[in-house]
């Protein structure tokens, strides 16, 4: 046996375990999730088949319509905000500050903290009566208003505001370690050529950063179909229903509502939407990876 | 109870509580220039009208969806009458949602939309009762669990803060939590279960729980004469069978309640949202 075939034999063997759970726990639960959606299963799975009727019922469902448009409209803020911010403060924070480190760690903080105390405080803060808005009207601002959390047509702004504050330190960290990295003879070069500073960082330092890039917005996208705890604890879906998501949707059809079939088929079209939003990205990077090695 | 023929113990009632109770602020009505506790829902809303010129809170709901069901079914039973809420939660009876006794419920819940403070979406019951407890709000719909609020502020229940079964204190929405034994085959544990059970049960465990809790006791049998003006109401109104109303989550399925408080609490945050348009979607929950 080569010293190679040894060492690649070796390396499947330490891959076999993540190949199980990945196998068993993921896939093997995809096709069990697949399976209880096709059935009438409420509380406990049955073993019957009524073809497309939780899809269907889905599709007229007042709530899931809310709770998947609800997901578009905080995706597209909650992505786009973290990103642009993100990259602004990697950048302040690339000028060479004394206090760089201090910065960095305000910066990152609100990252630590948990969803639910995220939702939580937040709760507090943009209450018309405990928050926010009460304490600057006492202070004589009589016509302050910052109550997003309560009016069912600002309630998922109100998230989207609570989640942009807990993510955009993560976009800022993975993106000024990139920006580090690029070669300080770049610098040099627009330096001599006499290109702006924003010039640079907007059309060649970032471009440079792909992958971070790609990770940053990898990362967001997944949290925006993981929301559930933040909305639970900030509005649990209210007033109302104005700030129901689909996690949210699930976990209460798979749990308090006995609904698993329900749960299950809102799951799959979860998926399935996540498959055509990523299928567009998968095939250009397959064809450009292509592309490259010819 | 034990399960006739067989002796055995399946499940104790730990507590009964009522959850269509009226509680309200002596002091902010007295101030508002009500001097009666209306009884039916014109004086209702004809008070509460008082208390929005004088100042305060008219209605303080706390905006959580199952305590926005709460007191959707205290306007149900209410208004609709005991027989259209049995054929909409035991009978499951569509058309009783589409009938004239349900649309008059309907209308005085969406009324009441009027009569709310912009910060009750998502708060919590014993943050609104403190508006109660501190003389901002008039009225709270909800279940006497509060008692236990009106206990660590140094109240008593009935004195400053006034109780009253909505609206003419003729029913009693009967809520409650229960300990269901699983049928094991050991005889120590059976031993346990059903120690468990008798002390449960037992009038020195009732009366002084109820007291604190707020609940009445399980048993008709026990001296309630410790207990506060509002259990002793609660209790007589309970002796008469013709009262007696179970909750709508002993009837209905989990999936029916989660719709039905997606209607109720669109309705109750909406103020766009007609009465035919919840009256709809009220009728979809109850199809199932």
């Amino acid at each position: 046996m080569t010293y190679r075939s040894l060492r690649s034999r070796s390396a499947a063997l330490a891959l076999l375990p993540a190949w199980i759970a990945a196998g068993g726990a993921f896939v093997g639960s995809v096709v069990w999730m697949a399976q209880i959606s096709f059935t009438s299963s409420r509380l406990l799975p049955v073993n019957d088949f009524i073809g497309f009727d939780n899809y269907i019922n889905l599709l007229g469902s007042r709530l899931w319509q809310t709770a998947f448009n609800n997901m578009l409209i905080f995706g597209g803020l909650y992505i786009s905000a973290c990103m642009v911010l993100g990259c602004l403060m990697a950048i302040a924070l690339d000028q060479k500050l004394k206090a760089e480190a201090f910065w960095r760690t305000v910066f990152l903080y609100p990252y630590a903290v948990s969803f639910i105390v995220t939702g939580l405080v937040w709760q507090w803060i943009m209450n018309p009566e405990m928050g926010v808005q009460n304490a600057i009207r006492d202070m004589g601002w009589a016509s302050f208003t910052f109550d997003l959390s309560v009016r069912r047509s600002t309630a998922i702004y109100a998230i989207a505001i609570a989640a942009v504050w807990h993510g955009a330190g993560l976009v800022m960290a993975l993106m000024l370690s990139a920006i580090r990295g690029i070669d300080e003879n770049i610098w040099k070069a627009t330096a001599i050529d006499g290109i702006p500073k924003w010039r640079t960082y907007l059309q060649i330092v970032l471009p440079m950063c792909g992958p971070a890039l790609w990770t940053s917005l990898v990362l967001l996208m997944l949290g925006v179909v993981k929301l559930y705890d933040i909305v639970v604890a900030l509005t649990n879906g209210g007033p109302g229903i104005a700030s129901e998501v689909p996690a949210k949707f699930i976990m209460d059809h798979l749990f308090t509502r006995q609904e698993i079939g329900t749960a299950a088929a809102a799951a799959m079209m979860l998926l399935l939407t996540m498959f055509i939003v990523v299928a567009p990205f998968r095939f250009l990077a397959a064809r450009s990876s292509r592309r490259l090695s010819q | 109870m034990p399960s006739p023929g067989t002796g055995h113990i399946y499940a104790v009632p730990v507590h009964n509580h009522g959850q269509n109770w009226m509680w309200y602020s002596k002091e902010v009505l007295a101030k508002s220039g009500v001097t009666e506790v209306p009884n039916n829902w014109d004086d209702f809303f004809a008070a509460m009208d008082k208390v929005k010129a004088a100042g305060y809170i008219p209605i303080a709901v706390a905006g959580q969806r199952w305590l926005e069901q709460v007191v959707f079914n205290n306007v149900l039973i209410s208004a609709a009458g005991r027989d259209t809420y049995l054929s909409i939660f035991r009978d499951l009876d569509v058309e009783a949602v589409r009938s004239p006794e349900f649309r008059k419920a309907a209308e005085i819940f969406g009324r009441m939309r009027d009569y709310l403070d912009p910060g009750f979406p998502g708060r919590s019951w014993n943050n609104t009762f403190n508006l109660i407890l501190t003389n901002q709000a008039a009225v709270q719909f909800i279940g006497d669990f509060v008692k236990g609020e009106i206990l660590a502020a140094g109240q008593t229940p009935g004195v400053e803060v006034g109780c009253q079964l909505t609206m003419d204190g003729s029913t009693f929405i009967i809520s409650g939590d229960t300990f269901v034994f699983p049928k094991i085959d050991d005889p120590r544990v059976r031993a346990a279960q059903d120690l468990l059970a008798k002390t449960i049960v037992a009038a020195e465990t009732q009366v002084p729980f109820s007291r604190l809790k707020g609940s009445v006791p399980i048993r008709t049998d026990v001296d309630t004469s410790s207990l506060d003006q509002c259990a002793q109401a609660g209790i007589a109104v309970l002796s008469n069978p013709e009262a007696q109303v179970p909750t709508p989550e002993m009837l209905i399925t989990p999936a029916m309640r989660g719709m039905m408080q997606d209607a109720i609490s669109s309705f109750l945050n909406d103020s766009s949202m007609t009465v035919d348009e919840f009256i709809e979607e009220f009728a979809h929950a109850v199809e199932g």
